[in-house]
């Protein structure tokens, strides 16, 4: 039997099967249709501009890596004139973002780029592994995400820089829609399939060029191109919403191979299906609980993999019950008793007007923020709220090395009583 | 359970079940339920009014919980008004649409007979999908649409899932046409809860997302009114309820057949969503319901006048070059995949309907 031709240029021996059509191609037109793409995605989208400086949001991760590999490439082949620099966020995640940070390093000099590092101790003074330590392994996702959008700002304005490019790719997108519309989270369904965020309060861009990029077909292009990246992915398990949007959309993708793309496109048609009230105001509106937690996802986070716990799930429902068992408490009181007029055109309740997202500074630490002190800082003051106690403990007897040893206590568990 | 609870709504007799979070008794649960079905429909202002005419509605019956609940809890408050000595100001229209030339049924006719035996003051119709072009229902461009059998597009269709999902499509689109024919002045569809979030997530999948208000809202569709009066019960309810009504409904459902199928190959996006909502119905039964709230507040978009109808669904086709396409800007323009002959605008969900693969 006749070996297979590539479906491209029907000369050589097609190798791969593409996993977002089946296609079957060579390595050569392989490469090139999936360069071509993106180069299509940034074009159409008018995502860069001549001279533009451009960071690359870098974890040592394939979609990062792949990111910035083809981001180099065209930069030449297609003359887009920007000046390309890494940046990565440096969780502090012992054997994980440690090992991931050299691959970074790596890539740096493999495509003469320069390399940003920033910091969750230096700019916080928490790193993650110290975070999980005092939360738990449960919810501390939310944390990280939060950390990282705002390390990732504040890195591009180390720099100077007004855009910043993460590798989130198809899959992820696809994820991203289906967790919304199971935790009811209608503000973000609004947001979330956009390629560029931009808010006129903010002066950094963030786009995403791998938007519709399938992850399988990033492996290959790693693979193929012989990339230079990290394979490990973070020690610590994602919330139970995305893990289980995760396994559905790779049971999709098993049945109907175009369902990923699919599921972008719907994403990007409801979003304009939110009422503009609920988009603006980061509320789910009257009767629609939004899950507050993980929303972000820049590269690196851990996958699935029945790992979870389902504990959010589980919160969830308790609180949708709890709203649920309220609402049947309620009686709505008339004016006077009276009956409301059938012939009267005016509805029994006047809608009340969801207040309009306004942005602002944080009053701590002067980044943007829709309330007075921003997430970050929230988060941040419950952590030390208990980090003072261990602090006074070690600072007694010994002042010179009462940080180190404020670490060294902080990885201290405390055994429970029955335990003991 | 080493104590029974006693019930939490009437106090008096012994709990039978939980439904969400609260121990009923089966009086109770079975008021539960009627109620639910009721308030909906009054939401839906679809009854007539006592001077006014008295409505004509339309019930799709698959034989499934939930639409058997549905005509049970309706013959009952019609059954109360005609022994009251008043009207309910609605009539209902029985519908079975025959789907057994492209889905293998066990044998519909003893459930049909047991249907109409025990409602047998309501008007019961029986068609086949096979029916769709003498109403109408036309599927343009579509391989074997020219004059051939509805099983022989089915058939020349590549995938599994676009098999289901075109019969869906035409199931909908033949009761749609048949209410407007026999004038009915609105359609009670017997989706649950659990239904209703699984075919969000499925359109979703599909790349219908668009079109979710006009498949999931109450509210006037593709011409007519459509409401769904089970939107706030879970399949779990309903199968519990046709086991405690007297006598029990369960000698009118049909198993349905597609639950898991045999090979991978004949998995389909919606039995995907179906197994999914089992599990989540089963652990987090208000997630369930949460998504339903959510996808109804998502507004239907406005349609332009001179917007082309998808000739495979009937739903507008909002035309415009897709960033997923990841086309270069001059060279967007669809190509008919099928190598058919192009027959008229098609949606996006339906144009992978057509795919080869």
């Amino acid at each position: 039997m006749a070996p297979t031709l590539c479906e491209l240029c029907k000369t050589t021996r097609a190798l791969i099967v593409r996993p977002k059509n089946h296609q079957k191609l060579c390595k050569s037109c392989f490469i090139s249709i999936f360069e071509t793409e993106i180069h299509n995605t940034i074009t159409s989208n008018s995502l860069f501009f001549p001279g533009e400086r451009v960071a690359i949001g870098a974890s040592g991760g394939k979609d990062s890596t792949v990111l910035a590999s083809v981001l180099k490439t065209l930069n030449e082949r297609h003359h887009y004139g920007l000046n390309l620099i890494l940046l990565s966020i440096d969780e502090g995640i012992k054997g994980y973002r440690d090992d991931s940070l050299k691959t970074v390093k790596r890539n740096a000099k493999q495509y003469d780029m320069p390399l940003e590092i920033v910091g969750y101790d230096e700019l916080y003074g928490w790193t993650m592994d110290q975070v999980v330590e005092q939360i738990g392994k449960k919810g501390n996702c939310t944390y990280c995400g939060v950390f990282r959008r705002q390390a990732l700002d504040r890195g591009a304005a180390r720099l100077d820089i007004k855009h910043v490019v993460t590798g989130h790719n198809a899959d992820d997108t696809a994820e991203t829609v289906m967790m919304n519309l199971l935790r009811g989270d209608l503000p973000r369904l609004a947001r979330a399939t956009s390629i560029v965020t931009a808010s006129a309060a903010s002066d950094i861009k963030r786009s995403k060029p791998l938007k519709y990029a399938y992850e399988k077909e990033i492996v290959y292009y790693a693979l193929h191109k012989g990339l230079d990246y990290f394979t490990t992915e973070c020690i610590y398990s994602p919330e139970a919403f995305r893990g289980s949007a995760r396994t559905l959309i790779k049971n999709l993708e098993k049945v109907r191979p175009s369902a990923i793309l699919d599921v972008v496109k719907s994403g990007e048609d409801m979003a304009r299906l939110v009422p503009d009230e609920v988009s603006a105001a980061g509320q789910g509106g009257k009767d629609v609980l939004v899950v507050e937690g993980e929303a972000y996802r820049a590269g690196g986070c851990g996958s699935a993999n029945g790992r979870s716990s389902g504990g959010e799930m589980a919160d969830t429902e308790r609180q949708l019950l709890e709203s649920e068992k309220a609402q049947g408490n309620e009686t709505e009181i008339s004016h006077l008793g009276q009956k409301h007029d059938r012939n009267c055109k005016i509805p029994n309740r006047t809608l009340r007007k969801l207040p309009k997202q306004q942005m602002g500074k944080c009053v701590r630490c002067g980044y943007l923020s829709s309330q007075d002190i921003c997430k970050a800082c929230m988060l941040l003051e419950g952590l030390n709220k208990n980090r003072p106690k261990t602090q006074i403990q070690v600072s007694v007897d010994e002042e010179d090395n009462s940080s180190r040893l404020t670490r060294r206590m902080e990885s201290l568990k405390i055994i429970p009583a029955e335990q003991m | 359970m080493s104590q029974q609870a006693s019930c939490a709504r009437c106090q008096s007799s012994e709990a039978e079940l939980v439904v969400r979070a609260e121990h009923l008794c089966r009086e109770c649960f079975l008021k539960y339920v009627a109620t639910k079905v009721l308030k909906r429909l009054e939401m839906g202002k679809i009854r007539g009014g006592f001077k006014e005419l008295q409505k004509t509605l339309l019930l799709p019956v698959s034989f499934g919980v939930s639409s058997t609940t549905l005509i049970h809890v309706l013959d009952q408050q019609l059954r109360n008004r005609v022994q009251q000595g008043r009207h309910a100001g609605y009539n209902l229209h029985l519908l079975f649409i025959d789907q057994s030339t492209v889905i293998a049924h066990m044998d519909i006719g003893s459930y049909i007979d047991l249907l109409k035996q025990r409602y047998p003051s309501h008007c019961f119709t029986f068609i086949s999908l096979e029916d769709c072009s003498s109403y109408g229902v036309e599927f343009k461009g579509l391989l074997g649409s020219n004059g051939g059998r509805f099983q022989d597009i089915v058939s020349g269709m590549a995938s599994a899932t676009s098999r289901a999902d075109f019969v869906e499509i035409a199931r909908r689109r033949l009761v749609v046409a048949f209410a407007k024919k026999h004038a009915c002045d609105g359609i009670l569809f017997g989706d649950s809860t659990t239904r209703l979030a699984e075919r969000t997530l499925s359109e979703t999948a599909k790349g219908r997302g668009i079109a979710i208000p006009w498949l999931t809202a109450d509210g006037s569709s593709d011409g007519i009114n459509c409401i769904y009066p089970m939107r706030d019960l879970l399949r779990k309810e309903l199968t519990a309820y046709v086991g405690m009504t007297t006598p029990p409904l369960t000698s009118l459902i049909l198993e349905s057949s597609t639950r898991t199928p045999s090979s991978s190959k004949d998995t389909t996006v919606d039995g995907l969503m179906s197994q999914f909502f089992e599990s989540v119905e089963a652990n987090y039964p208000s997630i369930v319901a949460n998504v339903v709230r959510t996808s109804g507040r998502l507004v239907a978009p406005s349609v332009p006048e001179d917007a082309q109808l998808c000739s495979i669904c009937g739903q507008p086709v909002f035309i415009g070059s897709w960033g997923g396409d990841q086309q270069s800007v001059t060279s967007s323009q669809s190509i008919d995949s099928n190598g058919s002959q192009i027959g008229g605008a098609r949606c996006y969900g339906c144009a992978r309907i057509v795919l080869k693969r």
